[in-house]
């Protein structure tokens, strides 16, 4: 798989990252260029799995489903809503507070 | 300028009747103002590690096994990633291939099938309202991770008729084998409608919009005729479609675009490494089966063999408990026919009225059954039965010991009903000469003079008998 900075681009953009915030042209194009060829490194280390011969392997999807296998329709009995609540930057009543979207 | 005809799709996300969440144990519960029911998981903590919910599962496949789908023995779940407040841990946990059913399908009044593609597991997002005088948007978090299964449907459908008929038969389904409680206004039945048009006769698929979230069978119907004239008109001018994600507007009867194709968004599926394959057992399998009750199309077939109307069928199998209520009622006195007019014409809108399921009325089945059967016979008149309603509704008991401490049996004896007949006769001789005259409508004057004097407990067709026997002799 090739990473070009296009791409880097569009799944920074995804995930609503901008590697640029803050710098000035010069530097954040030194930054999205080291991004992208970081991320060309570490997806070419990973294209050595591919050359493992994997015909007529079925596709390990997750290990073996010990201890995570499902649950009972039970409700749990501890109660975190406050505690979670609690360690919002920002709360309204109930609410989580998060900037404006539309 | 050609015939189009509209190509429909269909995606509806049903909640699962469980009592927790998909992957954590908080309660499915809802009305107690924002985030009641959250915990590290379903808010996204980092390191929370999800837990599939066994039940969730059960209803999947029974959802499958109803809908003639194809129930995999193995299945997985997949993140699919989009930013937005409501989904804190951005991604939903969902199914991408294999889902947990294939395949199935739905046959419609009109006998079209309609086929499924698939059913899948996934979670709910959370909510956010959007507080524009502050600026800022308040997210609640109770619905993220509440289970859904996604029924989606291939593009079979063609008109917005057949659409609601497909959705109203697959939402009784649903509820009836309790998968969902299928509560439209809360959410719990919510369906896109994936829409396109194509030159009639021929057979490839149009651009096609989206219209999200709709969550009532007019709306539905109301979104997909706007949406129908819209692209009709676009086609007619020659401009070309684009493809759009759009929601509908009840206030202004019209469909607005959200977003286009180009904004489209790229989930990046894969799958969750959290969760272990989904596993349906040929066990579980067999005893879904073996535990399913009748559908709702059966069970209609079996009530109109006994002889009910296309309403009453649909209102039994419709309305809570009222198909079991009918049955206990049908048990005690046979005559189904009587005891749906009953149920139909009184019962059912007093239920309604008091917001009470059949079963917890104070009126019994056996208690109706009673009733009907009193006025079948004629002890009671249709009058005294609708004037004795109210009272053993809302207190429960024998129909027969309140009529008779009411004096509402009916005089059904022709001996007693000829003395008061008689007396009536005399007291209005001028009437009695224009009946032996030749004027019959008149005998409807002296009926109702009888069942005045009687309270209403007189049988109107023996005092009609009597009456012309008494005035002719």
């Amino acid at each position: 798989m090739s990473i070009d900075i296009d791409l880097v681009k569009h799944i920074a953009e995804l995930s609503r990252l901008d590697l640029g915030e803050g710098l000035n042209e010069a530097e954040a194009r030194v930054a999205w260029e080291k991004m992208t060829s970081d991320l060309a490194s570490i997806v070419g280390h990973m294209d050595i799995m591919a050359e493992a011969e994997t015909d007529n392997v079925e596709p390990l999807y997750s290990l073996p489903t010990e201890p995570a296998g499902p649950r009972e329709d039970i409700p749990s009995e501890v109660q975190s809503a406050e505690d979670i609540l609690a360690q919002a930057p920002d709360r309204l009543d109930n609410y989580f507070v998060v900037p404006k979207i539309l | 300028m050609s015939q189009m005809e509209p190509v429909i799709g269909l995606e509806i996300h049903a909640q699962l009747k469980t009592a927790t969440k998909l992957f954590c144990g908080c309660s499915t519960s809802s009305g107690r103002g924002p985030n009641p029911n959250i915990c590290e998981l379903c808010s996204g903590q980092p390191g929370a590690l999800p837990r599939l919910n066994a039940k969730a599962v059960e209803l999947a496949a029974l959802a499958g096994l109803a809908l003639g789908c194809q129930v995999n023995e193995v299945s997985i779940f997949a993140r699919k990633s989009y930013f937005y407040p409501d989904l804190p841990g951005g991604f939903q946990t969902s199914q991408l291939d294999p889902p947990i059913c294939q395949g199935g399908g739905l046959s419609l009044e009109d006998g079209a099938f309609i086929r499924l593609n698939r059913i899948h597991l996934e979670d709910d997002a959370g909510k956010c309202i959007h507080d524009s005088q502050r600026g800022q948007s308040l997210v609640d978090l109770n619905r993220a991770g509440m289970p859904l299964i996604e029924i989606v449907t291939e593009p079979d459908l063609r008109s917005s008729a057949q659409v609601v008929d497909f959705l109203k038969k697959l939402h009784a389904i649903l509820v009836h084998l309790g998968v969902s409680n299928g509560r439209m206004e809360e959410g719990e039945f919510r369906c896109d409608v994936n829409i396109s048009l194509r030159p009639q006769g021929t057979e490839k698929l149009g651009v096609r919009n989206e219209i999200k979230n709709l969550n009532s069978f007019r709306h539905v119907a109301q979104a997909i005729e706007y949406e129908i004239v819209r692209q009709q008109r676009l086609y007619d001018d020659g401009q070309s479609l684009v493809q759009q994600t759009r929601l509908f507007d009840p206030a202004r009867q019209e469909t607005r675009a959200l977003r286009s194709k180009e904004e489209a968004h790229d989930y990046r599926y894969f799958p969750q490494p959290d969760l272990p394959p989904v596993l349906v057992s040929a066990e579980l399998l067999a005893r879904l089966k073996a535990s399913m009750p009748k559908l709702p199309q059966e069970l209609k077939a079996e009530l109109l063999a006994q002889g009910l109307s296309e309403e009453q069928a649909a209102v039994l199998l419709e309305r809570p408990q009222s198909l079991e209520y009918f049955q206990k009622a049908v048990a005690e006195f046979s005559e189904p026919k009587k005891v749906a007019t009953l149920m139909l014409e009184l019962f059912l809108p007093a239920c309604q009225r008091e917001g009470l399921k059949a079963l917890d009325a104070k009126l019994k089945p056996s208690q109706l059954a009673k009733l009907a059967s009193l006025m079948a016979s004629d002890t009671l008149s249709r009058r005294a039965a609708y004037d004795l309603f109210p009272q053993l509704f809302a207190e429960g008991g024998d129909p027969e010991a309140l009529a008779k401490a009411s004096g509402k049996i009916q005089l059904s004896d022709a001996g007693a009903i000829e003395s008061l007949a008689q007396t009536i006769i005399e007291a209005h001789p001028e009437e009695a000469r224009k009946y032996r005259e030749g004027q019959e409508k008149i005998l409807s004057f002296f009926v109702g003079q009888l069942m005045r004097q009687s309270k209403g407990a007189a049988n109107p067709k023996v005092a009609g008998e009597v009456l012309a026997r008494l005035m002719k002799g």
